[in-house]
């Protein structure tokens, strides 16, 4: 860092924010990265006051990372540097409703609780059901692509975008898209954000598509002898004129944290919402199918519950230290892919669950081992490289992923994002070396 | 800006490349390639290549990059916007002849085919196995799939499954800078930048799209389209705003004036109720049981918004001429007025009812007659002024009109543009919804991929340079016969 004395940096911002609104020095440290703690963390009130602090930090040539509630605050690479915490948990509003659009505006630090509690009167819901989802701000979902099982049939924050506004590196609000639900005028900028880790900008708000909540959904367990039937049911599913709302496939190990008595093989999970007819004649075609692949129906109370059990046990929970992989691959594959780790990690603990109809493989790895996470993580990546997947490491002790690629490789498009990132953040300062390749 | 001048020796490359029958380069051949479906902008290109291979496409981009001429890519030219056509002459790659399908995967719901397959065209491939490529520009059985990557292309059922870039997976370009790039593909979930969406839409300025990997979507169980009549259009936009605030998607939801429902009873006799002033094409789709409870809903919803009639299609037949009605639409209405100017306009939906009265007002102070066919449930408008050209003042008025309406959308909203792009139409208008820094960022964009600004100049981007120099030689055509909004 060069320029002013770093009392005079906190001071500055203090200005921009408020004294009240900025932590220096040890109470900073609460919002360390991977153990690297900023020197300062500002609470911005307003866009304009994110505009202000990152025209400050670039100014400053300060090293910024942009947050939400933290939720996800251990996604991404060990910083190359960290000066400033810009928090976005102050800009909480929600800017607008239209109910008859089924649109609305938010603010980033909103969260995704926030956002339903105030839609579900309306019977309408933002379907993103990450884990954590309640906690997690919008900005952070987008940042993130975060996702969880209501993929299957709503797909990712990337559908329900609309529009942003972006405070730039260089704290120039821009906007991109719009707060139609139909647009094609220039370029779609809001896909930029989804998925960036806040390194081509800090998203302030957004317009957001929203959809009618169902008037009934109901959840369904099936288990199965093994991972192969399960996922031959799951084809079968897929391929039936079903609309499934979520379709998810639980190893025995996560079955077992989630609380359920039962304990074969592997289960499959399925939710449907519709009109109670459709939920039920839609349910009955599920079991057809499960039955005919050889599963037996497996009770299922409180299911809300239960699928938070499960998104929480693919999270990986400290004080155990864990390896979280979230794997893509074609749903064909997702077998292969589990057999293909196992075989990388043999004699490590182990828990996988995976949203079938887009293909995402989460894996839980715990006990000796994670020691060599280097190595076995490229026996996993290596293992994949035939069916084109693609391997992240979303949780690990902060010792371990310093030594890591938690991205893997991007392919030749990384030139390009290199490109982008040269373009819209010049100085590098958003979350350096967090990203992809290093970006 | 005067026209690139183009070099016999680069001809004679290109020639090289895609063999003598790939290259069109007399003029008189070329003119074909002077407009797309607006043919108030026209721009000569001074040679057209038709390559059949990526390694083709990459050969051309990199001889005429080399030679610092300008180049376009072109589907199948069915675009609205002053897109497919060369301002500034140069190179146009049209891509009709990489029309394989490389791959269809029905148990991953994909396909990967090259730019020139028409949209129809994949349907037809998998539509037996219960399986359909969702975005239906209304020129879908002629439109290809590179072209409605290019444009992000809508469509009636855009409603409820998204337009293009909701179902391109991934696609390979071959960019600005001559490098050949494959974003995203079959595999969902991938990190990285989401490139893919942002090249969706760009129509073209930053590469040649040579490879589309695309969503391929299941069939509902069951299907249901109904007819329902008003006695204007302003009382049938309020009826779609009930069905959306009531919670019901529709697989489509699209409506047209008393002007469209005569022009289509004289021209394609689709069964629509000459009497009517409004129509409204509802269709639902998913599981049968919701299908019901919906038609139901929708039912009781146009009733108590005062429908005049609701016809439930009895058979695919009826189904499919119903929607033969509103697919040929527009190029119907040719037969009732001499010229026309085209729309494409969204609002929030809930605005409807007030923007409809609105492009009536704007219609009555303009003295024009204004008829519509749109896509109502997405607020996406498609109004047709209408004008006679050999009427002196005529024109003026129409544009003047159009003008008033994209006004008035904006002003509640709205945005320039839902489903046709920007092109060379509307590029001095994205200054309206954007200022100077997030045009500066798109331009940022443009940059990566294309950094001498030689992949389709004079489209998208508002510049004061960009629309003095456009012979306006077709101004006032009429709209050829059979055109697709």
């Amino acid at each position: 860092m060069t320029g002013r004395a770093s009392r005079d940096v906190g001071a500055a911002l203090g200005a921009v924010v408020g004294g009240a609104q900025v932590l220096a020095g040890e109470a900073a440290g609460a919002f360390a990265i991977e153990g690297r703690a900023p020197r300062w963390v500002a609470f911005p009130g307003s866009a304009d006051e994110v505009s202000r602090c990152l025209a400050l930090a670039a100014a400053e040539g300060l090293a910024v990372a942009p947050t939400g509630q933290g939720t996800r605050r251990h996604w991404g690479g060990t910083p190359r540097a960290l000066d400033l915490v810009v928090s976005l948990r102050r800009l909480d509003r929600i800017l607008a409703h239209e109910p008859a659009d089924l649109t609305m505006s938010v603010e980033a630090g909103v969260t995704l609780g926030a956002v339903n509690a105030h839609i579900g009167p309306y019977r309408q819901l933002l379907p993103l059901d990450p884990a954590r989802a309640a906690g997690s701000t919008v900005g952070g979902i987008v940042a993130t692509a975060a996702t969880g099982p209501y993929r299957a049939r709503y797909g990712t924050i990337r559908d329900l975008l609309l529009g942003v506004t972006v405070a730039q590196a260089d704290g120039t609000l821009v906007t991109g898209g719009g707060r139609v639900v139909k647009n094609a005028t220039g370029y779609d900028m809001p896909k930029l954000q989804v998925g960036a880790l806040g390194t081509l900008g800090v998203v302030v708000s957004a317009h957001l598509r929203l959809h009618p909540a169902p008037a009934e959904e109901r959840s369904w367990l099936y288990g199965f002898p093994g991972p192969e039937a399960l996922l031959d049911a799951a084809l079968g599913i897929l391929d039936a004129p079903l609309v499934v709302s979520r379709l998810t496939f639980v190893d025995r190990a996560t079955l077992g944290l989630t609380g359920h008595a039962a304990t074969p093989p592997a289960a499959l999970a399925v939710t449907i919402g519709s009109v109670p007819d459709g939920a039920r004649a839609q349910g009955e075609r599920v079991a057809t199918i499960c039955r005919s692949g050889g599963a037996t129906a497996l009770p299922l109370a409180e299911p809300e519950a239960w699928w938070r059990r499960v998104s929480d046990a693919a999270w990986g929970s400290p004080p155990e230290p864990t390896l979280v992989l979230r794997i893509g691959v074609r749903t064909t594959d997702v077998v292969k892919a589990l057999r293909a780790v196992e075989a990388a990690v043999d004699g490590m603990s182990r828990r996988a669950s995976a949203e079938l109809a887009n293909g995402v493989l989460h894996v839980v790895l715990a006990g000796r081992g994670l020691e060599e996470a280097g190595a076995l993580l490229g026996r996993v990546r290596a293992s994949l490289a035939p069916l084109e997947g693609t391997c992240v490491v979303e949780h690990g002790p902060a010792a371990v992923k310093a030594a890591l690629d938690v991205w893997g490789d991007v392919g030749p498009a990384l030139a390009a994002m290199r490109g982008l990132k040269a373009e819209l953040d010049p100085q590098n300062m958003l979350n350096p070396g967090r990203f992809v390749g290093g970006i | 800006m005067s026209a690139t001048k183009i070099q016999p020796r680069l001809v004679d490359a290109l020639r090289e490349v895609v063999g003598r029958d790939g290259v069109i380069a007399a003029p008189d051949d070329c003119l074909v390639y002077e407009c797309d479906m607006l043919v108030y902008y026209k721009g000569v290109p001074d040679v057209v290549v038709l390559p059949r291979s990526v390694a083709e496409v990459l050969a051309v981009v990199r001889l005429v990059l080399d030679a610092g001429v300008p180049i376009v890519p072109r589907g199948s030219g069915t675009g609205l916007i002053g897109g497919a056509m060369a301002p500034r002459g140069g190179v146009m790659i049209g891509v009709n002849r990489m029309d394989r399908v490389l791959e269809v995967d029905l148990a991953n719901r994909h396909a990967v085919v090259e730019p020139g397959v028409i949209n129809l065209g994949l349907t037809r491939m998998v539509e037996g196995r219960g399986y359909f490529f969702a975005p239906d520009p209304s020129s879908q059985m002629v439109s290809s799939i590179g072209g409605n990557a290019a444009t992000n292309a809508g469509g009636p059922h855009a409603l409820k499954y998204g337009s293009t870039v909701n179902h391109v997976l991934g696609l390979e370009l071959v960019t600005g800078r001559g490098e050949l790039l494959w974003l995203g593909g079959p595999v969902r979930e991938r990190p990285g930048y989401d490139l893919t969406g942002v090249v969706v839409g760009s129509e073209g300025t930053l590469g040649v799209i040579t490879k589309v990997a695309v969503r391929l979507t299941r069939a509902g169980e069951a299907v249901k389209t109904a007819l329902a009549t008003f006695a204007s259009i302003e009382v049938a936009s309020q009826a779609v705003s009930a069905i959306i605030a009531e919670g019901i998607i529709p697989a489509a939801l699209e409506a047209m004036d008393e002007p469209v429902i005569r022009a289509v009873e004289a021209g394609i006799k689709a069964g629509y109720p000459t009497d009517a002033k409004a129509v409204l094409l509802i269709e639902l789709d998913g599981p049968a049981a919701e299908v019901e409870v919906q038609a139901e809903a929708v039912a009781r919803i146009c009733q108590a918004r005062g429908a005049l009639s609701l016809r439930v299609a009895a058979d695919d037949k009826e189904r499919a001429l119903l929607w033969k009605g509103r697919k040929e639409a527009a190029g119907a209405f040719g037969r009732i007025t001499h010229n026309y100017v085209l729309q494409d306009a969204v609002v929030p939906r809930s605005k409807l009812p007030e923007i409809m009265a609105q492009v009536q007002a704007i219609a009555q102070s303009h003295g024009v007659m204004v008829a519509n066919v749109f896509h109502a449930g997405d607020g996406n408008l498609h109004p047709m002024i209408c004008y006679d050209e050999r009427v002196s003042g005529q024109f003026d008025a129409a544009l003047a009109a159009s003008e008033a309406i994209l006004d008035a959308c904006i002003a509640v909203g709205g945005t320039v543009t839902g489903e046709h792009g920007v092109g060379m139409d509307k590029a001095q208008k994205l200054a309206r919804l954007f200022n100077a820094d997030d045009l500066a960022a798109m331009a940022a964009v443009r940059r990566v991929f294309d950094p001498r600004l030689l992949m389709n100049p004079e489209k998208v981007f508002p510049s004061g340079a960009a629309c003095p120099e456009v012979p306006r030689v077709g101004a006032g055509k009429p709209v050829p016969e059979g055109m697709w909004v």
